[in-house]
């Protein structure tokens, strides 16, 4: 892991900003305030936070690259970590059975058992890093390490809105129904997405998520 | 106004895209031929952004239940209105129930039918696109279906001139490599990750676009790429255009209804100036890529800029000219 | 050729970058050059050789395409049949295409000219036989 960020390209549509270190909430606060700022310079379009990462999508492509790189770093060093102040939701989960067909392949290779899952997943407040995938749906950090499963080798083609489900170290709820390289691990409802509201997306960086259990099915 | 009188499936309402709202994960969706949409567009005198039908399958059939003005960009193939063989890259008058017929395309894959002032649909996040995972935007957030009727902003008789046409961009900016359609990668942060044999064979092979490409990806066939060490990747922004290589080797090119983020080794980007290529590259074909700089993905959107600058002006200059009888 | 079709003429060559334009054909002999003051314009009218056959003409300045650039087939061949209104050729003018259509219905029994050729106003491109 470096110590210095990384920045690279997206073709010539957009950069990538990567912070150095362990994935944690003090440098996703500080790419928060570090998108508060990109968001307002000319060439940038949107500033889309990711996980520990920031993409800057342009508006117009600028020739002066190595100008905006250096502008980018600069404003990194001598921005400050915004602790984003937001609300607490929680969202009641059945674990396992039908809506969690991953759930066993989690069991065996996390060693533990269904409860021990449920009971790790459900025990932290999981702040929202960013919103990404699909509509709707937020990037959650604080998943208990002992749970983290690698990303499946062939993805299900459709898992139903509501998915709660493990990536590597990550965990999500899927917003609508689509395709997934997660481990589905549970079920719950929950509208996070209405396209005529503004914003249109329910939850934003700096909310938190309490997953309650409701259910355990063995 | 048209009424869809094939079956059809995977034709969706595009326009340039959605954007401003991926912090939301909202994907910019768009034509996955943008040139094409904006020749359809110059062609009637609309806003070169305004939304157009993207038609991916063939045949493809509807009826004008109004006089209206229509171009159809993109793949050319047998196209005939009321019977009538029509050009690719042309604009006509349609008059009410009139039948234009779009049949299996000769050249490229997605065809564009773009009417009078584009088509009328609400916008929804500031574009008309369809978002096909969210259910919003275009025509009710879905695909057409037969029997689906959309209306044009100006339909009646065209005030321009209608009946003529433009050199494709397929002419004007056509791009190979040893024979073979091409486009220009830029190489992205996960570049160095593969071994230098898969790196060569990225640029030195040509590669298969296979069955299982469309608006989301375009899954390649070729040799398998292999990382130096096994990679994670935390989850990130991405655009239309990046290269994720997961695991088995073979690359997915993400397209214009992608993910807006994604968590597998990016190899490089196609270029946006030449998305469009992409998006008229036959399931089945084979293409190459070309390494390129940020200089010269820059240039290469200059030069898409200026043909459809000169288009634009000539189409201008034909509107001034005076009009005879036809 | 009119005064108006003269100067409209001029007006093309001068976007397309034309410095000049020499014309010489059964029937029509112009010289344009810009920064000229003044043209020369001759013109002689075209009679048909049979009762029949009926020149069809351009209606501007360009290359004329006897396929269009995207599709390999000749848009019309000598002996076919063909209908009022039906494309036979296309004027590019720079990036811009103009369908060449047939006046009447009927055969064309001569194509004139060869892809690519530079034409003129009113320049004849093929003779149509006109169906009785």
């Amino acid at each position: 892991m470096s110590e210095q960020p990384v920045i690279s390209l997206l073709g010539s549509t957009a950069l990538l900003f990567e912070a150095p270190g362990a994935l944690a909430l003090v440098p996703q606060q500080h790419l928060w305030n570090l998108a508060l700022q990109a968001a307002q310079w000319p060439e940038i379009d949107e500033a889309v936070p990711g996980m520990n990462n920031l993409m800057l999508t342009f508006r117009t492509p600028p020739r002066d690259l190595v100008g905006l790189r250096e502008r980018l770093l600069q404003a990194w060093q001598q921005s400050t970590p915004l602790a984003l102040e937001g609300r607490i939701i929680e969202l009641p989960v059945v674990y396992g059975g039908e809506h969690g067909p991953h759930m066993q392949d989690v069991v065996e290779h996390t060693g533990l058992d269904i409860d021990t899952i449920a009971h790790l997943h459900s025990e932290p407040l999981y702040p929202v890093y960013a919103l990404g995938s699909h509509p709707g749906y937020c990037y959650l950090g604080g998943m208990d390490g002992r749970l983290a499963t690698p990303r499946r080798q062939v993805p299900v083609l459709n898992i139903g809105a509501g998915a709660v489900s493990i990536g590597g170290v990550q965990t999500g709820v899927s917003a609508s129904a689509g395709p997934s390289g997660w481990n589905t691990i549970g079920r719950t409802e929950m509208a996070f997405f209405d396209p005529t509201q503004n914003p249109p997306a329910i939850l934003r960086p700096g909310d938190q998520l309490r997953f309650r259990i409701e259910r355990i099915i063995r | 106004m048209i009424e869809i009188i094939s079956a059809t499936a995977l034709a969706t309402v595009q326009d340039t895209g959605r954007s401003g709202s991926l912090g939301y994960g909202v994907g910019t969706s768009g034509a996955m031929d943008q040139l094409a949409l904006a020749v359809g567009n110059l062609l009637l005198g609309n806003p070169e952004g305004a939304a157009a039908i993207e038609i991916p399958l063939f045949p493809f059939e509807v009826r004008f239940i109004q006089d209206c003005a229509f171009a159809v960009t993109g793949a050319a193939g047998e196209a005939t209105l009321d019977g009538q063989p029509l050009l690719p890259y042309w604009v006509m008058q349609a008059r009410e129930g009139q039948v234009l017929s779009l049949g299996y395309p000769t050249s490229g894959s997605r065809a564009y039918l773009c009417l009078a002032g584009g088509i009328d649909v609400p916008p929804v996040l500031g574009s008309r696109s369809t978002q096909l995972r969210g259910e919003f935007g275009g025509f009710e957030g879905r695909a057409l279906q037969q029997g689906d009727r959309l209306a044009a902003a100006r339909p009646g008789l065209s005030e321009g001139p209608v009946d003529f046409g433009v050199i494709a961009p397929s002419q004007a900016l056509a791009l190979h490599c040893d024979g073979v359609p091409a486009m220009r990668v830029l190489p992205a942060a996960e570049y160095e990750c593969f071994v230098e044999d898969s790196r060569n064979a990225f640029w030195a092979d040509d590669w298969k676009i296979t069955g299982q490409s469309n608006r989301y990806g375009y899954r390649l066939e070729g040799t398998p790429m292999v990382p130096v060490a096994p990679i994670e990747i935390r989850s990130h922004g991405i655009v239309p255009g990046v290269i994720q290589v997961p695991h088995g080797g073979q690359p997915i090119i993400q397209m214009r209804d992608a993910q807006p983020s994604g968590g597998y080794p990016k190899f490089g980007t196609v270029i946006e100036a030449d998305l469009w290529r992409l998006g008229q590259a036959p399931v089945g074909s084979k293409v190459r890529f070309i390494h390129c700089s940020y200089p010269e993905a820059l240039d290469a959107l200059d030069d898409n800029r200026r043909y459809l600058e000169e288009v634009a002006r000539l189409i201008d200059l034909h509107r001034m000219a005076p009009r005879q009888g036809h | 050729m009119s005064n108006e079709e003269i100067r409209q003429l001029a007006r093309w060559l001068s976007e397309v970058g034309l410095g000049g334009v020499e014309l010489q054909r059964p029937g029509v002999q112009l010289v344009l050059k810009r920064h000229l003051e003044s043209v020369a314009a001759h013109e002689s009218i075209d009679s048909p050789t049979h009762a029949s056959q009926v020149s069809i003409r351009t209606r501007g300045l360009g290359q004329l395409l006897l396929s269009h650039p995207d599709q390999p087939q000749v848009l019309i061949a000598e002996d076919n049949h063909v209908d009022k209104g039906q494309i036979v050729a296309l004027l590019q003018v720079g990036d811009l295409l103009l369908p060449v259509r047939s006046p009447q219905a009927g055969h064309i029994s001569q194509v004139l000219l060869q892809h690519g050729a530079t034409v003129g106003y009113g320049e004849a491109i093929m003779q149509l036989e006109v169906a009785s």
